[in-house]
């Protein structure tokens, strides 16, 4: 397994927002989903998870949803909001506008 | 809105504060033990498991202190800590207290008294119409027929009106009490535009030799006053809190502190710098006033 690394610096929201535009999840699923997608080069640690978590429930981009897991528990799943799906929508072309001028940047020289 | 929803998460949080502790609890413990099923799953013993997935959790409290951190109701939260905590201190020292809240309260209040007096004594405009067009005539002897010439003759102003200072005696006997009044023409009020807050003004038709006295009572004072006490009440309201928000920095200056310590003067100092400040503003207005305000002494 290659060297896990910090993500890239701003981008957690739009990759959980990213993550939960499939189906509603909770906390340790999201984390894993980013973790294979990429193969492994971004780790995402439970410190700044959770708190991005608050964060976008405060934005109204996420919503807490309490769902029953296999052991018959109630567990915390965040579902995509409208607003959410808007906000994924234009952080994707903002990321997209990027780092394609990063890449021509680096093309260039 | 999205402030709106950050402040009802918010306020929510903060009600329901006890909840809003243990779903996260409950998150966070969801998250350890999820890690730890799905390393043994691969194989990891349970013990290892656990273990390795608290290590990727790290500290509890400081993940649980950046969930908090990430909205504005542990700001409030602490606030309000702080504002606890300096109402405690502040009963346990409640001479010094007592002192400190005085002193600026009337520092502050005296202040502010003074300074609404001055302005509006002397600072506002007449409170009548068009105070800007108003024009004083005086230093010559006006005698009342040299007067009735001017008033009948005059083509130059909308309306003119003369006056004489004079004390009325106010008692019925006994100790003379003097109460400021003024002698005036018929045409004083419509040529102020003023109007009765009760019964009626003097007209031209009341100024004529042989009409019956005459008078128009006057409250400013007490409307005067009345300013002057509501600035008052506000200056030592604001004088308080103000020692509220002081008292609980200078306590923690005060902590090992010796009488020569400059921080021990730093009370007299504040009031020292308001008093400057309130009296330097009102004095600086004060002369480059134009002699007409004057008038409003009356």
């Amino acid at each position: 397994m290659p060297e896990k690394g910090a993500l890239v610096q701003g981008t957690l929201d739009m990759l959980i927002l990213k993550t939960l535009a499939l189906e509603p999840m909770h906390g340790y699923g999201i984390a894993q989903r980013i973790e294979q997608i990429s193969q492994g080069v971004f780790a995402v640690n439970p410190g700044s998870l959770f708190p991005a978590f608050r964060r976008l429930e405060r934005e109204a981009w996420i919503k807490p949803v309490w769902k029953p897991t296999d052991n018959h528990r109630q567990a915390k799943y965040y579902a995509l909001t409208a607003r959410g799906r808007k906000q994924l929508q234009s952080e994707t072309e903002t990321w997209g506008r990027r780092s394609a001028a990063i890449a021509r940047i680096l093309e260039a020289c | 809105m999205a402030i709106g929803h950050r402040l009802l998460g918010a306020v929510r949080a903060l009600l329901h504060r006890r909840q809003t502790e243990d779903e996260m609890d409950a998150e966070l413990r969801a998250f350890v033990e999820a890690s730890a099923e799905r390393r043994m799953r691969a194989g990891v013993p349970e013990q290892e498991a656990r273990r390795a997935a608290r290590f990727e959790m790290g500290s509890l409290e400081s993940v649980k202190d950046g969930i908090r951190d990430a909205g504005w109701e542990t700001a409030v939260e602490a606030f309000w800590a702080d504002v606890r905590y300096s109402a405690r201190v502040l009963a346990k020292a409640p001479v010094f207290t007592g002192v400190v809240v005085l002193t600026l309260a009337l520092g502050i209040g005296a202040n502010t008294a003074i300074f609404s007096l001055i302005d509006s004594l002397l600072l506002k405009t007449l409170p009548v119409e068009k105070p800007e067009e108003l024009v004083q005539i005086n230093d010559f002897v006006l005698t009342n027929s040299l007067w009735e010439q001017i008033r009948n003759r005059q083509e130059l102003f909308s309306g003119v009106f003369a006056w004489g200072s004079v004390p009325f005696n106010l008692s019925t006997g006994g100790m003379v009490r003097n109460a400021d009044g003024l002698w005036v023409s018929g045409d004083i009020f419509r040529t102020l535009g003023l109007r009765p807050a009760a019964g009626r003004l003097f007209t031209v038709d009341d100024d004529r030799r042989g009409c019956g006295a005459r008078a128009v009572l006057s409250y400013i004072l007490r409307r005067v006053m009345g300013d002057v006490a509501r600035v008052l009440a506000c200056g030592i309201a604001a004088g308080i809190a103000i020692a509220f928000a002081t008292t609980r920095l200078l306590n923690a200056l005060l902590f090992g502190l010796t009488a020569r310590d400059p921080f021990t003067l730093a009370p007299g100092a504040l009031i020292a710098a308001v008093s400057l400040a309130a009296g330097l503003f009102a004095a600086r207005r004060a002369v480059t006033i134009d002699p007409m305000t004057a008038l409003r002494q009356e």
